[in-house]
This record gives C-alpha cells, structure tokens and sequence, in this order.
C-alpha cells in the first residue's frame, strides 16, 4: 500500500458508489460528495483482500471467479466446499456415522487452521516452495486438529 | 509378459473385502446381492439371463469386479434400508475436478484423519 494510501480515507458511498477520499487530518463530511447521501445509519469496516496464498489455493480447487475474491479473507464457497468434501469423503472407507460426524468436526478444523495459516504466512514462503508448503500448512493443521 | 493395458481397472480385495463385510454386517448374502444386482441391471425381461449368466460367479472368491460394476454395487448397498438403518457410512467424492497433486494430498490427509480415529 503506498503511504498515501495510508494516509488517507475513503468511504465509498452505500448509495452511489462513489468513493470519497479525506486526506488525514482534513475534515470527513458526513455526506457523499456525489450524491449528498448521509454516511450515518451505517456500520464501516476494513476490506480485508483475499492473500495471494488463498487465491492460488482456490486456483487449485478450481472454485473461484474473480469477482468473488475482492472483500472476504477467506476462501469461495465452492473452493472451501471442496476442501473440506476432499478431506471428509476423500477416503472412500467405509466409516461408523458417528465417526463420520467427528471426521466432519476435524476436518473443519483442519480447513480452518490451514486457511488462517495460508492467509497470515504465504508472502514468507519462496514462490516456488508454495504448492508444497499448502500440503504442509494442511497436514499441520491435521496433527493440531486431533 | 506385459498385463495388458485394454482390461478394465478392478476392484481391489480391500474393496472386495470391506463390501462383504459390510453387507455381512447388514445381514445380507453376498450372492442373493449380487443377483439382485444382476436383476436390477438386466434389461426388461432379461432378468433371469442376467442372474444366471451375465453376473454369473461374481459372488466367487477372488473374482473381483470392474470398477464400474463395483461402484454399481455400493450404489445399490447405499440405498438398500438395513444399510441406511445400519449407522454405517460409505464416504463418496467425484474425483478430477480439482488440482490433481492437491487432490492427492488431500486423499492421504483424510486417509490420516480416519485412521487417527480408529
């Protein structure tokens, strides 16, 4: 992010879209440049962008488009879908319900510990180690899930 | 002496085993279930061909199915009542839809969970 970046704010108006940006330390209005709508009544929060970790990821499930990696820090629907299907159902053994049940809790947490760890640490790992270090970062997850 | 490569890929005895056992556990016979896989997947009016020569002897020890009968069995296990009343599950994904090196990795990590419980 460029310092100028840092130093500023912006506030896309809910009505219009249009993005209003403060300098720091210069006054917010409390209304759209654009459209004169009330920045008030509403709740604003940071925009977290998917890291490039989970976006290769997803990349590999398969299970995204590009306008669904804009505003969440986590994984697609459907790429997650198929994490956790792979990692519940993709050993095709014959397995006791409540088993099964316990598998589904586990391997929830596995995807869960595998995405945050993907997410926080992808940018400290050499380009070409990363699609190891994704098994890795799964089965790590997988011992600290039992 | 190579193995050819045109015969289609067949169950394993794993496989084989863990149905048998399976529908042991159910209280079903192995041959009545294969004939009435045969019924089921005869043509209309062929029925009894079918039981008695198409699927002949797949109820044999160390006959083991093609894949695609072998997935028609579980097929028919799964929706058979003392099956889905027997507290068993038979885990099931569709393979090659996702990166194939991942997918792989993914196999053995849920290979790793299941055996962990065991």
């Amino acid at each position: 992010m460029s310092d100028q970046k840092k130093k500023s704010l912006t506030i896309v108006c809910p009505s219009c879209a249009e993005e209003n940006n403060f300098a720091q330390g210069e006054h917010v209005t409390s209304r759209c440049a654009k459209c004169s709508a009330s920045f008030y009544g509403k709740k604003y929060k940071h925009i977290k962008y998917l890291s490039a970790g989970l976006v290769a990821l997803s990349s590999m499930l398969g299970g995204y488009a590009a306008s669904e990696i804009v505003n969440e820090a986590r994984l697609p629907a459907l790429a997650e879908y198929r994490l956790m299907n792979l990692c519940i159902n993709g050993d095709p053994r014959v397995v006791e319900r409540n088993r099964y049940l316990i598998k589904e809790e586990t391997c929830s947490c596995i995807v869960t510990k595998a995405v945050e760890d993907i997410d926080l640490t992808w940018s400290l790992i050499s380009e070409e180690r990363h699609q190891k270090w994704l098994f890795e970062s799964m089965k790590e997850a997988g011992a600290l899930c039992r | 002496m190579s193995v050819s490569s045109d015969m289609p890929p067949r169950a394993s005895k794993e496989e084989m085993d863990e149905l048998k056992a399976v529908l042991k556990s159910c209280s079903l016979d192995f041959r009545p279930f294969c004939e009435y896989l045969a019924e089921e997947l005869a043509e209309p009016g062929h029925e009894e061909e079918s039981k008695s020569e198409t699927y002949r002897g797949w109820f044999k020890k160390g006959r083991f199915p093609d894949r695609a009968l072998f997935e028609k069995m579980w097929e028919l296990l799964r929706q058979h009542d003392l099956f889905r009343s027997s507290q068993l599950v038979k885990p099931q994904y569709v393979s090659g839809i996702v990166d194939k090196d991942l997918e792989a990795a993914l196999v053995a990590l849920s290979k790793r969970v299941t055996d962990h419980m065991k």
